[in-house]
């Protein structure tokens, strides 16, 4: 019987194993306050989704340099989602600074870490990036000098 | 069946469903041998596992958790047990749970539920650690649109400041509905909510209002109050219990400012279920992060207001005011914040932030606490590069005479990202609170807190942290949430892997 139940297990894994993610088919909040489907954001050849939070010292580093890189790869097919999981005791901070850092993407809210657990996402900031198809490419987690450069090559190698 | 026969069919399923099926999840390990500085045996192993485990299909998701702890010191609960489990539903507006979940009710006044991801808290009575989240375990539901969004749950929120495999670690009964409806922007919505355990039934109603204005101007107002007397201690009539919030904010490209108001009146609910925002500020820097209000929801009343100026890419400022009030007995007790925080980069390569503060709490008779810091990291190649971090407090404390006590962080970061960062970091205090050993027999009133940090991340799955040397704790605040930490002394070696 363990033998059996060991066999099935395994041979479920093999099978998810090669099994392909599909994109959220989730509404959220944006920082208007209204609610948007995520496949309405979703790019024409890649889309990054971006953790991140009002509290975390390199997400607030990165959005400057985030913010550059949309700006560059928009045109050609990457779309961008942030996605803010302050909860209540700095969620009326979120869109002030938000806005004063320009950021140009959509931004929406995740209180109860709904999407950060669909996404199985453990540390802020983390950067996953999704094909046309919704499957994980590409995942980059925290933000230091020079990961701009890192996220930009990788961004050229899933466009090609 | 035959083990044949299902295989087949598993198979064939199996290719029907591929396109949306997947096993995700990941695994957080921890070992440390050491104790807090001072108490015996010094020399103890422990062991934290975290698994977390989801089979997603369609739109359809089971998850589980399974956590363990072993310690040498046989005075510790040791445990293995799997934590959470549930089943869920999203499509679209709906969202259903079965099972363990996270959610808040309104802004958080009357229920919330929250995790830290990757943190592992230790209580220091029971020294037994777990992962740091209160959830519930029940059933929840929502369903929302353009114009409305209605939601209701029903569960027992856990205790987390209990072992986890304590019986009694699920006191509280919750149940609860909300709704609400938009219209050009504006949103008003009704909450009521019911508490149960076996010493009261408490019930609670909220309403709130929230909207934009101008697309530069956000408002919430949030008034909940309770409904029925307490049976448990009659020291509250409902009137007594409320819970009051408003913010006001305005946005716009380069400048935005929040200001908050609260008043909280014997809003600590049941086993402490209902988080309602602090309007404190949550510090990124280390000795301000330690030296946070923490809210007294029985009576609490205050302000916040902060303003971000980012003239342009390369600066950003912040400049915050939080005051507020407590009365205890006949007593108030009043604390204050002001906070400025200045981040920039020069040549691209240079970045600094430099903070200053001023600050004081009655309630831990901490009069005046002056604070100021400075960081900076210089990128050396594309992606390596150092930081330097140092941060400088002073208190001045009254009981019966004013006394002086100073604290002293400093770190050394060399990083070459993403695959592997070091750190030196070294804290001092003469602050007889926290330098007092009580384990031995000479009063100490100085310490000094040496420590390394390392980290390596061979691939995108994988990150290994080893930690030796000394580490202060004390309060400190993630996430909203506010919660203590053990002073550690020893090795500490912690594993994580995603899949």
């Amino acid at each position: 019987m363990i033998k059996k139940i060991t066999i099935l297990f395994f041979l479920l894994i093999l099978i998810s194993s090669i099994s392909i993610a599909q994109f959220p088919d989730i509404e959220m909040k944006d920082i208007d306050q209204n609610w948007i489907s995520l496949e309405e954001l979703k790019g024409e050849k890649l889309t990054v989704i971006d953790f991140w939070a009002t509290w975390c010292k390199p997400c607030v580093s990165s959005i400057p340099k985030l913010n550059n890189i949309y700006e560059e790869y928009a045109p050609k097919g990457i779309e961008f989602i942030g996605v803010n999981i302050d909860g209540p005791r700095n969620l009326s901070k979120v869109k002030p600074f938000a806005t004063s850092m320009k950021i140009s993407y959509p931004l929406v809210l995740d209180p109860d870490q709904n999407l950060v657990d669909r996404f199985n996402v453990t540390v802020f900031p983390t950067m996953i990036v999704l094909n046309e198809k919704g499957k994980e490419v590409f995942i980059h987690e925290g933000f230091n000098p020079g990961d701009e450069q890192l996220i930009r090559d990788e961004f050229e190698k899933l466009l090609e | 069946m035959s083990l044949r026969t299902t295989a087949v069919i598993l198979l064939f399923t199996g290719s029907v469903l591929k396109s949306n099926a997947q096993f995700s999840g990941n695994n957080l390990a921890e070992y440390q041998f050491g104790n807090i500085p001072g108490v015996e045996p010094k020399d103890v192993h422990s062991i934290y596992d975290q698994f977390n485990l989801e089979y997603r299909l369609k739109n359809f998701k089971v998850s589980g958790r399974l956590e363990n702890f072993y310690s040498t010191d046989t005075a510790r609960t040791h445990y293995t047990k799997i934590t959470q489990y549930a089943l869920s539903y999203q499509k679209k507006g709906l969202n259903l749970k079965a099972g363990h979940f996270f959610e808040t009710l309104g802004k958080g006044l009357l229920f919330r539920g929250y995790e830290i991801k990757n943190s592992i808290y230790e209580d220091q009575i029971y020294r037994v650690k777990q992962g740091f989240y209160r959830d519930a375990r029940g059933v929840f539901g929502s369903y929302s649109n353009k114009y409305f969004q209605i939601k209701a749950l029903w569960g027992e929120p856990l205790i987390n400041q209990l072992p986890i495999n304590d019986p009694n670690n699920r006191l509280d009964m919750v149940s609860a509905a909300e709704a609400n409806v938009t219209l050009l922007k504006q949103t008003a919505g009704f909450i009521w909510m019911q508490n149960e355990n076996e010493f009261e039934t408490a019930k609670y109603l909220s309403a709130y209002l929230g909207g934009n204005l101008f697309d530069i101007i956000d408002y919430y107002g949030e008034f909940a109050f309770r409904t029925n007397e307490d049976e448990y201690s009659n020291a509250a009539e409902p009137e007594q219990s409320y819970g009051a919030y408003f913010n006001l904010s305005y946005s716009s490209p380069g400048f935005g400012v929040s200001f908050e108001l609260k008043d909280y009146q014997n809003l600590f609910i049941g086993s402490g279920i209902s988080d309602p925002p602090t309007l404190i500020k949550e510090h990124i820097y280390k000795l301000l992060n330690r030296s946070t209000h923490v809210p007294y929801f029985f009576d609490e009343s205050g302000m916040q207001v902060e303003f971000f100026i980012a003239p342009n890419d390369d600066h950003l400022i912040t400049v915050n005011h939080s005051r507020s009030k407590n009365e205890i007995g006949e007593t108030g007790y009043k604390s204050f914040e002001y906070f400025a925080d200045w981040q920039f980069t020069t040549n691209t390569v240079n970045q600094f932030k430099i903070f200053a503060d001023y600050s004081g709490d009655e309630l831990l008779f901490e009069n005046a606490r002056y604070a100021s810091g400075i960081y900076y990291t210089r990128t050396l190649k594309q992606n390596l590069s150092f930081s330097i971090e140092t941060e400088f407090q002073q208190i001045e404390r009254t009981f019966s005479e004013t006394e002086k006590v100073q604290n002293i962080y400093t770190g050394l970061i060399f990083n070459y990202s993403p695959k592997f960062s070091a750190a030196l970091i070294w804290e001092f205090t003469n602050d007889p609170n926290a330098a007092d050993n009580p384990g031995t027999e000479e009063i100490e009133d100085t310490q000094h807190y040496p420590g390394m940090n390392l980290a390596f991340k061979p691939n995108r799955k994988n990150t290994i942290q080893l930690f030796a040397g000394k580490r202060r704790g004390g309060p400190a605040c993630t996430s909203g949430i506010c919660y203590e930490v053990l002073d550690f002394k020893g090795i500490e070696l912690r594993w994580s892997y995603r899949f």
